[in-house]
């Protein structure tokens, strides 16, 4: 397995494992977790599709990813942030209690 | 033509605009600054005069826009031809007036700086819509127009009737914008460029897609119907009345809603023999059937500014149809022979309207109205010769536009649509009557007219006399104007006095002018005979607008909610649920793109 295989794979299980997290859980904490693995799956996507064949990386993307990481681990913050806001206005973190904010 | 006139006269009004925050500082300034702008503007557009009369070749001075070497180069530019230096002129002229007539108007307003500059966006969007060489340009400041015409209906945002209207105007204006924009597009497919002048070279290369010749007309002529107000898209016009007096003088009757007759006439040029014997059939009968029926709408009309808006848009009726008897320059002459007419005469009337409602505090309801005559003279006066020239009473210019109108359906043979605008013609001048019947004579009917105190100052005074005179004036004047307009009259092709269409007018005359006098002037039958019965049936037809807008209300306001409530359910609010069918049409389009793919 080269390694473009393996950051395939990788990445494509990650987003998948975030899909998954995001379907079945009901705890806010966790749904922000598994946003942010998403995120991290997309980037790990995004990082090996710069590699080019000769064995160099494309610094251009490199420079995009690690800005991503950066704006992933704000999303994070303020998930967690809204996280802790609605459970001292609501006491519980399921999300199926917060069915009000509904449009 | 003064120095670089062509691209000064619309840029001018657009720099200004932008400067007013600037010329706000001081009060003074702020009101003077774009009034002389206004006359600057209207100089700017008289120079250009002198230079398009001489005749073909005009002047077209081009740049490069939007270059993509070697795949696309779109040129833009000015064009100045008798039709666009024309408009032009109204715009300019009749829109500094109406900036003389804003100082009184709107003196003291609150948010006077945006009238201000929406006023002087308009001017300059408006006049670069018309001197425009390319559609693209064109469509661009279409939408500005309507932006401005937006803004500007719902200037009294805190009034709700006003926030509405505007949101209406800008809707049911963006429906025909669409077609409009589909036609833009398929023309570009086509040929390559927006031009004019391109296009008219090019007419036969209307073959990469096809039908594209004949469909591409009917889609420039939907976004007409919608600019110019005419049926079925009328309804916006009526309802933009909740906007200040000068706006509706100026946007919503002198200059904006020409933009489609306008539209329609460039259209008309490019065409020329070419044109698809069915778009001109669709215009003849938009226009009569849009003319005829809003007329009898303003027959029933209470608000004196909707009166005026109906027979806004029953006269734009009569350009259009005026426009679809031939294909020929002769025609496009006509249909702006009237365009002038009426941009003159009903400015005039918004202006005479603006001086009472001004004075009443806003009131517009002309049942309250009356007897005011005697505290009004020159508006009264003013408003009488407007209502002439709008019923078509000879000498003044209504009745000389509207004679050739009848002429040239008389002669290509339209018989029907001759009809229906004889009759819109004599409907005309009774609304007309009634009109100045309840607006200034007989007894003061309210207690709130009583005390209230009518002035007229003179910054309001000196536009009426103006355009008063010029109504006189310019009916006169068809001979040079059909010279300007480069169509021949020397062998008496275009202009003449036909006995029989005279005859025709004078008839229309009588038939609605009789009945009027008869039942506001000598109340034989009184007029609340009319609010019973059959007559009261009618009545409450016509003042419903044929139930138009509540139609529209209920298929596509209410309907469209109820469709929204209905979707709605199928948002549970359950994000894991949510979740679970993204996934799902994630996969279906996977396993879509795997199976066709």
């Amino acid at each position: 397995m080269d390694v473009a295989s393996i950051g395939l794979t990788g990445g494509m299980l990650l987003i998948v494992l975030g899909l998954y997290c995001l379907a079945t859980k009901r705890n806010m904490i966790r749904l922000v977790l598994a946003a942010e693995i998403m995120t991290n799956g997309a980037i790990v996507l995004l990082v090996t599709f710069a590699a080019t064949p000769l064995g160099m990386v494309n610094p251009a993307i490199v420079a995009i990813a690690i800005l991503a990481i950066g704006i992933g681990g704000c999303v994070a913050a303020i998930g967690l942030a809204i996280a802790l806001q609605a459970f001292r206005h609501y006491k519980t973190l399921d999300v199926r209690e917060l069915k009000r904010l509904r449009w | 033509m003064l120095p670089y006139a062509p691209f000064l006269v619309w840029l001018l009004p657009l720099v200004a605009s932008a400067l007013m925050p600037l010329a706000a500082l001081h009060p003074k300034v702020r009101d003077l600054f774009p009034v002389v702008v206004g006359f600057v503007t209207a100089a700017f557009a008289l120079s250009m005069i002198p230079d398009v009369s001489a005749g073909p070749p005009y002047p077209n001075p081009q740049i490069s826009w939007l270059l993509v070497p070697g795949l696309i180069e779109v040129k833009v530019g000015v064009l100045l031809d008798p039709l666009s230096v024309f408009m032009c002129n109204i715009v300019a002229g009749i829109g500094s007036l109406i900036l003389l007539y804003s100082l009184a108007y709107m003196a003291g307003e609150e948010g006077i700086t945006r009238y201000w500059f929406f006023m002087l966006l308009f001017i300059g969007s408006m006049i670069g819509l018309v001197v425009a060489d390319n559609f693209l340009w064109l469509y661009i400041f279409w939408e500005m127009v309507g932006l401005c015409s937006y803004a500007l209906i719902g200037f009294w945002y805190k009034k709700p009737e006003a926030r509405k209207a505007g949101v209406k105007a800008f809707i049911v204006t963006r429906i025909g914008d669409v077609f409009f924009l589909a036609g833009i597009i398929l023309i570009f497919l086509n040929t390559g460029s927006f031009a004019f002048s391109d296009l008219k070279g090019t007419l036969e290369a209307f073959k990469v897609l096809p039908y594209a010749l004949s469909t591409v007309p009917f889609l420039l002529l939907l976004g007409a119907i919608g600019k110019s107000a005419q049926l079925p898209l009328h309804v916006w016009l009526p309802d933009a009345m909740e906007g200040p007096t000068t706006v509706s003088a100026l946007i919503h009757a002198a200059t904006m809603v020409k933009a489609g007759v306008y539209l329609m006439a460039r259209t008309h040029l490019i065409y020329m023999e070419a044109a698809p014997e069915a778009w001109l059939t669709a215009l003849i009968w938009v226009g009569a059937i849009t003319a005829f029926l809003t007329a009898t709408m303003g027959l029933t009309a209470v608000d004196i500014k909707r009166v005026l808006a109906y027979s806004t848009i029953s006269q734009i009726g009569y350009m259009m149809m005026a426009l679809g008897l031939g294909a020929s320059a002769g025609f496009v002459f006509i249909s702006q022979f009237h365009l002038m007419s009426h941009a003159i005469f009903k400015a005039l009337l918004f202006l005479a309207a603006g001086v009472i409602i001004h004075s009443l505090a806003g009131l517009r309801d002309m049942r309250k109205m009356g007897g005011l005559w005697r505290d009004a003279p020159v508006t009264f006066y003013t408003m009488v010769v407007g209502v002439l020239a709008l019923g078509g009473v000879p000498p003044f210019n209504g009745f000389w536009s509207k004679d050739l109108i009848f002429a040239a359906a008389l002669e290509t043979g339209n018989y029907a649509a001759l009809f229906l605008a004889v009759v819109t013609a004599a409907l005309t001048l009774a609304y007309g009557l009634r009109m100045i019947y309840l607006t200034f004579l007989g007894e003061k009917r309210s207690e709130e007219v009583k005390k209230m105190h009518i002035h007229e100052p003179w910054v309001m005074r000196v536009p009426l006399l103006i355009l008063a005179t010029l109504c006189f004036i310019t009916g006169f004047t068809g001979e040079n104007f059909a010279g300007f307009m480069g169509v021949l009259t020397h062998n008496g092709e275009v202009f003449h006095v036909e006995p029989l269409s005279v005859s025709l007018s004078i008839v229309a005359l009588l038939v609605g002018g009789i009945p009027a006098y008869l039942v506001y002037w000598k109340r034989s039958p009184p007029p609340e005979n009319f609010a019973r019965g059959g007559w009261g049936a009618l009545q409450r037809l016509l003042s419903e607008g044929y139930y138009f807008d509540k139609f529209y209300y209920a298929v596509f306001v209410d309907g469209l909610k109820a469709a929204v409530q209905g979707f709605r359910k199928t948002h549970p609010g359950i994000l894991n649920f949510n979740i679970s069918l993204i996934l799902g049409g994630l996969l279906l389009l996977a396993f879509l793109l795997l199976m066709l793919g």
